[in-house]
């Protein structure tokens, strides 16, 4: 899948990257850039006009992605000074169906 | 009543709160992580050993424990912290000890007089359904972490008791007057106000860039305008006062509170003499307009302190105006924004 990865940056320490993506996010792309991760999904859909049902995934080494499902940004947060993260996520996009 | 203390400190984002020692004449706490300990060594890094620790409402709040679980009533116990993450602990520490005499304390103002919020037409030509957007920002679950913590929308949140703010704040402004008179008090207005900017900046900032942003508000903004209704909107749901825009255009922002949680303290403690109190929504109100019409957040610019320092305070930066005060007569606290 393509993206562009907007922005990165450390508010009060946080290394965050939105990637806005070509494509739209869902649970099976969550599940594969994040397996075995711990998913809740918030359902705001229909509670706001437009809203999207929102997801958080929570990965077993402690990184986090947040995303609306149907959306096309998705938000990576996960320890200062660590880039391996953004890195395996930037290459799992990459490889996702194929592009 | 320590655990339950224990799990209110939790669920309040502020840390993880054990109970080592316990007893009447005192005991020991601490704090794997913490809210502003941790706050801090991101934000500006470790302090010197020197500097002692930053913990002070983790401090206050295990007093305050230890008071009503073996007395029924605060002020009798002391504390001290030994042990701080700011100074490159692994922990905060705390040690308290039972005083000879209780130490009398201010009562709390509770609520505070607030005004009545009366319901208002919708802001001609907006397109944002903001009604649904504060409601739905209020039943987001903000669960703590397994810190204790609640990373979301960008920043660390914590919900604060709104008079731990006030009064901290009060008490800085006093003791300034009380040393340096005007100038104490324009120097300490001017770094709540400060406080407030810096705050919207990072935390409105941060919510904007958001992926909750993206997936809640966004579907509905289709222009500058709509991004100004939807960070109100939110901004609702944050407990500070019911805040609504009067006036919006590129150049300016008419923003009103008929309870903003200041100016409730300030009526509650009968200050007639003061004017202008709401330092945090002035701030506030003008970091929203240096988010959306100075700094063009909609692009997703990386908010870091170069960046606050070239829009958030250059020459074309907005400034703001409390041009109403609810002290000493009726109506709402009012923030006029232009440049």
């Amino acid at each position: 899948m393509r993206y562009q990865l907007k922005t990165v940056r450390n508010c009060q320490g946080q290394a965050r990257a939105v990637f806005v993506l070509e494509g739209q996010v869902d649970r099976a792309l969550l599940e594969h850039l994040c397996p075995g991760g711990r998913v809740q999904v918030l359902p705001l859909a229909g509670k706001v006009p437009g809203a999207l049902d929102f997801c958080r995934v929570e990965s077993p080494e402690g990184w986090r992605l947040a995303a609306g499902l149907g959306g096309r940004e998705l938000e990576l947060l996960h320890p200062p000074d660590d880039p391996s993260p953004r890195e395996r996520v930037e290459r799992l996009l990459r490889d996702w169906g194929g592009a | 009543m320590l655990a339950t203390a224990a799990e209110l400190f939790r669920q309040r984002g502020f840390g993880l709160f054990r109970v080592v020692e316990a007893g009447p004449e005192g005991g020991v706490v601490e704090c794997p992580w913490e809210h502003y300990a941790h706050g801090w060594v991101l934000k500006f890094g470790l302090r010197a050993r020197a500097q002692g620790g930053v913990s002070h409402f983790a401090a206050g709040f295990a007093r305050a424990a230890f008071a009503m679980a073996f007395r029924g009533e605060p002020g009798h116990y002391e504390v001290e912290q030994t042990h701080c993450r700011s100074l490159g602990d692994d922990r905060c520490r705390f040690v308290l000890r039972l005083r000879p005499e209780p130490r009398a304390l201010e009562p709390s103002v509770g609520a505070g007089i607030m005004g009545q919020v009366d319901p208002r037409e919708p802001f001609p030509g907006c397109r944002v359904a903001s009604e649904a957007i504060t409601q739905a920002v209020f039943e987001l679950p903000t669960e703590p972490d397994e810190r204790g913590l609640i990373p979301a929308f960008g920043v660390l949140l914590a919900k604060m008791y709104a008079n731990y703010y006030n009064l901290t704040s009060f008490r800085f402004l006093e003791r300034m007057e009380a040393a340096l008179g005007q100038t104490g008090q324009e120097l300490v207005e001017s770094l709540l106000v400060e406080a407030g900017h810096v705050c919207a900046f990072n935390t409105f900032g941060g919510i904007m860039e958001s992926a909750e942003w993206a997936a809640l508000v966004k579907p509905q903004l289709h222009d500058a305008a709509d991004w100004a209704h939807g960070i109100v909107a939110v901004a609702n749901a944050l407990g500070w006062g019911a805040l609504c825009v009067d006036e919006l255009a590129p150049e300016k922002l008419l923003l009103s509170s008929p309870n903003g949680y200041e100016s409730n303290f300030y009526l509650s403690k009968r200050m007639s003499a003061r004017e202008g109190v709401s330092y945090m929504l002035q701030g506030i109100a003008k970091g929203v307009m240096n988010l959306i019409f100075n700094a063009d957040i909609q692009s997703m610019p990386q908010l870091d302190e170069a960046y606050y320092a070239e829009r958030f305070k250059s020459g074309q930066a907005f400034g703001v105006r409390q041009i109403d005060c609810r002290i000493g007569r009726d109506g709402s606290d009012s923030f006029l924004v232009n440049r």
